[in-house]
């Protein structure tokens, strides 16, 4: 039953509006407690964006699909294939775990992810667990788990095409099929994206205002993803996803000068390998065993930066290998336990790092307990074990629950308190220029505490979830120079970050209107000082802001659906010791879009148009990284179901 | 309670002899040495335009943070690498501004900029009133300019890779080609005909050089750093160049096991000199070319400065590389005698008289 529900949520949802998605507080997610859980149930915020939310929203990455989110915050260097790097609560991107379809994506070597060039595709479904999960999910989950969910086998044929134009020479073009044959399911995916990015900017250099246009820019991916699966019994599904991304792309420099330097490019060429068995053992006993595989490969080349006599060219290989068989017993309709072990071996080999692996051994227990008392009670406790052959491991902790005081209209309160880590990347232990192999891991205490609500009275129905956060994280890595200008990484920060986050959402005339409304007032400040009197002490990180408010706003009529999205950024400093004269001002965005769905001959005809920037507000997340003005994309697509 | 007191005393009454005694050597001068004011220059952090120019008055132990912008009502720029006072004007190179910004030395007013687009400016010397260069730090070359109408009289004068250091001595130019451990030679730039007309080999990755009292060149050399292959790490050293010969006179080796790597580099007039080594700064003799302190102070500073008129050593410390820096003053004895807060990264000290 559980399997089928857990398959039922990952099809393609084709056919549906695709205007804004709202939270729903009944939606089931598995993110946050590795368990079928609806929202209400949640010991911590979860974020959905399921497929109507992921075509709802404008750009073509995951990252695009994100900005939204109360607690996420989004730092993109520019236009449409730019690097875009997604934190949560504060925390910084290398303190967010980012799961694909729930086995680790993120790499050992950087502890980020660009989530700027993964396409959204071929993607179901994103969850996105704010707060700690290392009892669950091990190193890195730190401020939050991303998990990015693909599209699995359905069991309707179709076929569907889409094509994309915009500004600046943006083009897409996809293809999706699906078919069965003999019990075995077998879908495909294909896209192409790619864009000029030669967009318009100033830059004042405090006489004169430079206008210019970007250069060196442009970004071209390929993206594919073949997913076969088969149910060999009611008991036994296994489904085999090969998921390939080739992105070649231009990174300029920073605009520090009216000749920005525009010379480097990357190359990230990703393959993926994944299987999921899941066998339905005994009644309410389930074991499932996902298998991965990642190749991975970056180069950076800059040969305007020209050192010890050859251009800058540097090459990341990433490898690794995961299988973590989780079983999962029901011991009765108020207890169930999850039990599950993790093993991975990941290499690094490098131009820019000595050769290193790590194998990391872990097991985790986990349950979900619904308590003997008055109401509605659940008990959350986790407890995980790592060991990594390099580094340090340890034990995680979490306890979360969930009180249920009502039901129709229900208000639910939410509680979580756990210890969570981050260890040291390849890039920290092994850079030959100075990693430093004595790092240990940095540790965080998280806790977390709100209220969750939802109603429906017919015409107008609603939820929110409104909730405080602690995370006081230890030990922070940085790196640091020392005597003669060779930096290396030490375990040196402390870090504390609070907040208070705030969602809703109303849903009018059966969804006819939707509005969703989230608002993230947090403070994350530095809290060691390095050295006497030390100016930096209590003073916000760099780059993270102190507010964010989005509204949207989407109605669907008769096949015609129009969304727009508003999104307040609060100011930023750019210094770590907060100095008033370098701070990023209040970004405000206005974005839209409205599609128009209809059915010629046999297929469904989807065009769609959207807008960003509408207000043509210049702004910047980093520091010299102008972001474009108003953009547009317009877009065909059409699906055939035999 | 009584000794602590009298032991403070005792121990004050040393360090004022000791101040007091400070320059017995020094030679009596008709035309005094009078600092008026210590310029600091801060790199500021990587792409975020937060380089600023400090001014340090040592008479009244007063410091202004950001004398550019209170002049200028403008940001210096990204990255200030170095700056060279002359004719009464300020001459700060902004490496990731790709521009040399030109000041009076007086009211800080902006005089003009020196733009040099892609070049990756690093350091600079000014020949005469008609002529100066800069090292292009990413390029392999040398720029030549006019000080005067801040024009570009010769770009890409080719010299070895990475140069770093840049002098002038003996009516030519200097130039150490670091290659941050691939090169290991000096360039000899002829102002006449702004080309290279001789190449000094050195120990390996000269990063920076300056005129003794005794009118030889000292470089100092990095030697071969840890990346991108360990086993060629190699030692650096002091060489002493004979400006008008060219020839290399003397060698003071610098073991990496006991010096990790030099960088820095100051001279006095009165015959001695410092660099930063790995367990503090390193005083040398610059008569007889021998290390006279392994140690002369336990700090590892960004930037050192000697000052003739005082023979005080400003030493600027970066801190985290994050927030803003510390200007530290300390007698020839090695006592530290006052410090200051400064901009991000202080970098360059110099000193205006």
């Amino acid at each position: 039953m559980l399997l089928t529900f857990l398959f039922s949520l990952l099809l393609p949802l084709s056919g549906n509006d695709d205007s804004l998605t709202v939270i729903r507080l009944d939606e089931v997610v598995v993110t946050g407690t590795r368990t079928a859980l609806s929202l209400m149930q949640q010991p911590a915020p979860v974020h959905v964006v399921d497929s109507i939310g992921l075509a709802a929203m404008n750009g073509t990455s995951v990252a695009d699909k994100l900005r939204m989110l109360s607690g996420v915050s989004v730092r993109s260097y520019g236009a449409a294939g730019a690097l875009q790097s997604v934190s949560v609560r504060g925390m910084g991107a290398d303190y967010s775990l980012v799961l694909l379809d729930g086995v680790r994506y993120t790499t050992f070597q950087i502890g980020t992810v660009d989530l700027g060039i993964f396409s959204s595709h071929d993607v179901a479904r994103i969850e996105i667990a704010n707060g700690g999960n290392s009892a669950l999910y091990g190193a890195d989950a730190v401020g939050g788990v991303i998990n990015i969910i693909t599209h699995r086998t359905g069991a309707a044929p179709f076929l569907s095409a889409s094509v994309t134009g915009g500004s600046y020479g943006l083009s897409g073009l996809s293809v999706t099929g699906q078919t069965t044959v003999e019990g075995w399911s077998l879908r495909l995916s294909a896209s192409r994206n790619r864009a000029t990015n030669d967009y318009e900017f100033t830059y004042d250099d405090g006489i004169v205002t430079h206008y210019l246009r970007r250069a060196g820019a442009d970004f071209s991916s390929k993206n594919g993803s073949i997913v076969v699966s088969r149910s060999f019994s009611e008991d036994a599904v296994s489904t085999l996803s090969l998921r390939f991304s080739n992105a070649e792309r231009g990174q300029p420099s920073a605009v520090t000068s009216a000749q920005p330097t525009a010379s480097a490019r990357i190359h990230d060429k990703d393959l993926v390998m994944q299987s999921h068995t899941i066998l339905t053992v005994s009644p309410g006993v389930e074991l499932s065993v996902p298998v991965g595989v990642r190749l991975y490969r970056q180069t950076y080349r800059d040969p305007s930066i020209v050192s010890q006599g050859r251009p800058l060219d540097a090459f990341y290989d990433n490898r690794s290998v995961t299988v973590g068989p989780l079983l999962r017993y029901t011991i009765t309709p108020e207890h169930s336990v999850i039990a599950g072990m993790e093993g991975v071996h990941a290499t690094i080999a490098s131009n820019e790092l000595h050769q290193a692996a790590r194998d990391q051994y872990s097991l985790f227990l986990s349950g979900t307990h619904r308590l003997p008392m008055p109401g509605n009670v659940l008990l959350f406790p986790s407890l995980r074990y790592d060991s990594f052959s390099d580094t340090e491991g340890g034990l995680s902790a979490k306890v979360g629950t969930n009180i249920g005081l009502t039901e129709d209209p229900s208000l639910h309160l939410r509680a979580s308190i756990g210890r969570n880590y981050r260890v040291p990347t390849f890039n920290d232990l092994y850079w030959i220029d100075g990693g430093n192999p004595h790092l240990t891991p940095e540790h965080s205490w998280n806790a977390d505490g709100g209220i969750i609500a939802g109603f429906d009275a017919g015409d107008i129905a609603g939820d929110a979830d409104a909730g405080y956060f602690h995370i006081d994280a230890t030990n922070k890595i940085v790196w640091r120079p020392g005597q003669s200008g060779r930096w290396s990484p030490v375990n040196v920060l402390a870090v504390r970050s609070t907040g208070l986050e705030f969602r809703s959402s109303l849903r009018f005339y059966r969804d006819v209107l939707r509005l969703e409304y989230h608002h993230t007032v947090m403070r994350t400040v530095k809290t060691s000082a390095e050295f006497p009197n030390d100016p930096t002490v209590n003073k916000l990180l760099p780059y993270v802001p102190q507010e964010t408010v989005t509204l949207s706003a989407g109605t669907t009529v008769a096949g015609l659906s129009a969304t727009v999205f508003y999104a307040v950024t609060g100011y930023r400093y750019g210094t770590a010791d907060n100095d008033p004269r370098y701070v990023l001002p209040t970004v405000r965005t206005v974005d839209m879009n409205m599609s128009y769905r209809f059915t010629a001959a046999d297929a469904m005809v989807n065009l769609r148009a959207e807008v960003n920037n509408l207000l043509e507000t210049r702004y910047q997340w980093i520091t010299g990284y102008p972001m474009p003005l108003r953009t547009f994309a317009l877009s065909l697509e059409l699906s055939h179901t035999p | 309670m009584k000794l602590p007191l009298r032991l403070l005393l005792f121990t004050v009454v040393l360090l004022m002899i000791g101040c007091t005694s400070e320059d017995p050597s020094a030679p009596p001068t008709e035309n005094p040495l009078v600092t008026s004011g210590v310029y600091i220059l801060n790199e500021g952090g990587f792409n975020t335009n937060t380089a600023t120019l400090s001014v340090f008055l040592p008479d009244s132990h007063k410091v202004y943070t950001d004398v550019f912008s209170a002049a200028n009502n403008r940001n210096l720029g990204d990255i200030g690498n170095d700056i060279v006072l002359y004719n009464n004007k300020a001459y700060i190179v902004m490496n990731n501004s790709h521009r040399v910004e030109v000041i009076s030395a007086s009211t800080h007013a902006s005089l003009g900029i020196i733009s040099v687009p892609g070049n990756s400016p690093y350091k600079l010397t000014i020949v005469n009133g008609s002529k100066g260069y800069i090292t292009n730090l990413y390029k392999g070359t040398v720029t030549a300019f006019d000080p005067a109408t801040y024009a570009i009289l010769k770009d890409n004068i080719k010299v070895g890779a990475n140069p770093q250091g840049i002098i002038t001595a003996g009516g030519k130019v200097f130039v150490c080609n670091s290659g941050f451990g691939a090169d290991s030679t000096i360039s000899v730039i002829d102002p006449a005909k702004d080309s290279v007309i001789a190449t000094i080999s050195v120990t390996a990755s000269p990063v920076d050089i300056a005129l003794d009292a005794d009118g030889d060149l000292i470089v100092v050399s990095y030697g071969v750093g840890s990346y991108p292959d360990p086993a060629k790490e190699s030692s650096g050293a002091i060489t002493v160049i004979d400006p008008k010969t060219l020839a290399v006179t003397a060698t003071i080796p610098l073991p990496m096991a006991v010096y990790g790597h030099p960088s820095e580099l100051t001279l006095s007039q009165y015959g001695y000199g410092y660099t930063v080594v790995k367990n503090g700064i390193l005083k040398f003799d610059t008569r007889t070319n021998t290390i006279t302190a392994q140690q002369f102070l336990p700090l590892t500073p960004y930037a050192i400065a000697v000052d003739d008129a005082t023979e005080r050593l400003y030493t600027g410390d970066a801190r985290d590389f994050n927030s803003n820096g510390m200007l530290r003053v300390h007698t020839k004895t090695g006592i530290t005698v006052d410090s200051a807060v400064v901009g991000i990264i202080p970098g360059t000290i110099v000193f205006k008289r």
